[in-house]
């Protein structure tokens, strides 16, 4: 038989596996006892509660019928947006706000449907000027506007 | 009385003209985002909340609270116009709502709407100004044992009153609590779950992992659906209701407050249920229950005075317990820290003006956007007319920008972007990511709470039950969760049965 309700079964695995790595790095940590706690007890603790509910979980779906496969993932949102994001983080300090703007509206446009170079263009010009504007001669905050 | 001293002396503080000024501010920023589609109330506050660290903290958190019931209203705007609830506590507006809508009546379900709001917010903000004295009052009794039963009682409710499965809820909100745990360790200086970098030894920011969670999230889900949405063409004309539409309403609005006032105080129960249980109450009340869906004003009204007023309560909890009931209000309760205001029931008494300054501004709040969205609804439909495709881009710059803003740390923004694709994967899984909010935002005190009562009661954890006010809230915690699992057993069953049967 085909196991049905998937999603709960991955929600129940993966909280699992965080509880088990929580429980596994803190028990590194002083645990100390219920009265003196140390600096482990708690996350240990958790940890463990995370394992057994996940385990709850991830059983339930193995006895009930309710059919909930896995939704399809489409990846190309989800890789640009993030990747968006990310270069935005790493180009903010090196290169300035307006680079790293104009580069994060390139690529995060790119993960949506439709992807018009002049729209794009306007766009970009139109949020670094709101962002300096804003952040760095409204809120006055130090912010490298650009350097090569 | 020391009602009206207190109201006295909340007016004195929001009536100053720059406090007016962040009302006003907060509550036409929060519309004005607000009303974009997609953006809840969550993303709205947590993309909104850098500008206020810059104020001083009742200024703040004046401008926070109007940008929060900004949103909310403007998240009811889109449920009329659009058929797009801006969050859950508008999903039930969207039906009689939108149904006015598309029959040309528009206008008389933004003016309900926006009027039965602000009754709720008038009833609501009375009764914050009436109980939180009390309760703040109650409140500083409180010991150790009977915050960390406080805060399990509130977790708990949160989990059990999400959306969804309750052990996934309940799940996340033990995510939360760790990930609350990350960083220093307050009575070890030892560095917990850091993996090593040493920029998270003071721990995550809530405003990283609201933004991620909520905000991008959203907005690749978003894209991965596609494109269609419904673009409200139409034009709003005849704002003011008919006397038959006030005739129809104003038992719905009265019926709609007095439920979501008292939905409102309890943790975790929130809008959204109350909206539900407004909307399921009037059908039932109804002479006639077919007319609900098809553009029935009472179907309007109730969800709105219902969410509008559980929105104002919903401060009770958060401001004189310090126990935030839904995910916005953990953002208002993280928000606060970050002014340097220690949540709890002192706050009332350490800093009288800003509780009162909030509570008179909440209400003042609430009419500027009766005053506000009335005339500025044209605005509002053109901002509607935005293709999402222009508007996605802008919230990612933003979102960014703000949190490097933060602490000017780019870190900040690549844990954004991993909370992003957390919330991601979480959502694909039907787990709701505001419990683990909550959970965050609790995590630190709960677990300081814990090891001082460990410590009173020598490593005994009876003290939990021994003590008649801790006691006392876990009993109801157990009452509240038996009542909701009865039910989902029951259902349950009952599916099961009939399963059987095909």
């Amino acid at each position: 038989m085909r196991l049905r309700n998937q999603k709960d079964l991955c929600a129940g695995l993966l909280f699992m596996a965080i509880g088990a790595v929580v429980v596994f790095v803190a028990s590194g940590y002083p645990i100390g006892s219920a009265m003196r706690m140390g600096p482990g007890y708690f996350p240990v603790l958790l940890g463990g509660i995370l394992v057994v509910l996940g385990a709850a979980i991830g059983g339930r779906a193995l006895w009930t019928g309710d059919p909930a496969p896995l939704p399809p993932v489409r990846l190309r949102p989800l890789l640009l947006v993030t990747l968006s994001i990310l270069v935005f983080a790493l180009m903010l300090e090196r290169f300035g706000l307006v680079p790293a703007i104009v580069a994060t509206v390139l690529a995060s446009c790119l993960g949506g449907h439709e992807f018009r170079w002049r729209e794009v263009a306007v766009l970009a010009a139109i949020l670094a000027a709101a962002s300096v504007l804003i952040f760095h001669l409204g809120l006055g905050l130090p912010f490298t506007l650009w350097s090569w | 009385m020391a009602f009206f001293d207190n109201l006295a002396l909340g007016f004195g503080v929001a009536l100053t003209a720059s406090h007016l000024l962040y009302c006003l501010l907060g509550v036409t920023l929060g519309s004005f985002i607000g009303v974009l589609p997609g953006l809840g109330p969550l993303v709205t506050i947590s993309m909104l909340l850098p500008i206020t660290f810059n104020l001083e903290p009742t200024s703040a958190l004046i401008m926070l609270a109007g940008i929060y019931y900004g949103a909310s209203y403007g998240g009811s705007t889109t449920a009329i116009l659009v058929n797009l609830p801006g969050e859950s506590s508008s999903v039930v507006t969207c039906l009689d709502g939108h149904a006015m809508a598309k029959q040309g009546r528009a206008g008389p379900a933004l003016a309900i709407a926006a009027l039965s709001s602000f009754f709720a917010g008038t009833v609501a903000t009375a009764l914050i100004a009436l109980f939180a004295p009390p309760l703040a009052g109650w409140a500083l009794s409180f010991g150790s044992p009977e915050y960390f039963s406080l805060m399990l009682v509130g977790l708990l409710t949160a989990a059990a009153l999400a959306h969804g499965s309750m052990l996934k809820s309940m799940a996340m909100v033990v995510l939360g609590l760790v990930l609350g745990t990350i960083g220093t360790d307050v009575n070890s200086g030892l560095y917990r779950l850091t993996f090593g970098v040493p920029e998270l030894s003071d721990g995550l920011s809530f405003v990283v992992i609201a933004m991620g969670m909520f905000g991008i999230a959203e907005i690749v889900a978003n894209l991965e659906q596609g494109t269609a949405r419904e673009v409200f063409t139409g034009k709003v004309r005849n704002l003011m209701p008919s006397r038959r539409d006030i005739a129809d309403s104003w038992r719905a609005v009265l019926r709609g407050t007095g439920i979501g006032s008292f939905l409102g105080i309890l943790p975790g129960a929130g809008t959204t249920i109350s909206s539900f249980l407004a909307y399921a109450m009037e059908k039932r009340f109804a002479r006639d229950p077919s007319r609900f869906g098809t553009g029935a004003i009472e179907g309007v009204a109730a969800p709105e005075a219902a969410n509008n007023a559980a929105a104002q309560t919903a401060f009770i909890p958060t401001l004189t317990l310090g126990i935030p009931g839904s995910g916005t209000m953990a953002l208002v309760l993280g928000a606060l820290t970050i002014y340097g205001i220690d949540p709890g029931p002192r706050v009332m008494t350490s800093h009288p003006d800003l509780f009162w300054g909030l509570v008179v501004s909440m209400w003042i709040g609430n009419l500027m956007l009766v005053i506000l969205n009335l005339p500025l609804i044209g605005i509002w439909v053109r901002m509607l007319r935005v293709p999402y495709r222009l508007l996605y881009p802008s919230i990612v710059v933003l979102c960014c920008v703000g949190v490097y803003t933060l602490a000017f740390s780019y870190l900040d923004v690549v844990f954004m972007a991993v909370s992003g694709v957390a919330g991601y994967v979480l959502v694909k899984l039907e787990c709701e990511p505001a419990p683990l909010l909550l959970g965050f935002v609790l995590g630190p005190m709960m677990e300081e709470n814990l090891r001082r009562s460990m410590v009173l009661s020598r490593g005994d954890p009876s003290i939990f039950v021994t003590q008649p006010i801790s006691l006392g809230l876990l009993v109801f915690a157990a009452i509240l969760l038996a009542l909701l699992v009865v039910p989902a057993i029951r259902d349950k069953r009952a599916a099961a049965v009939s399963e059987g049967e095909h």
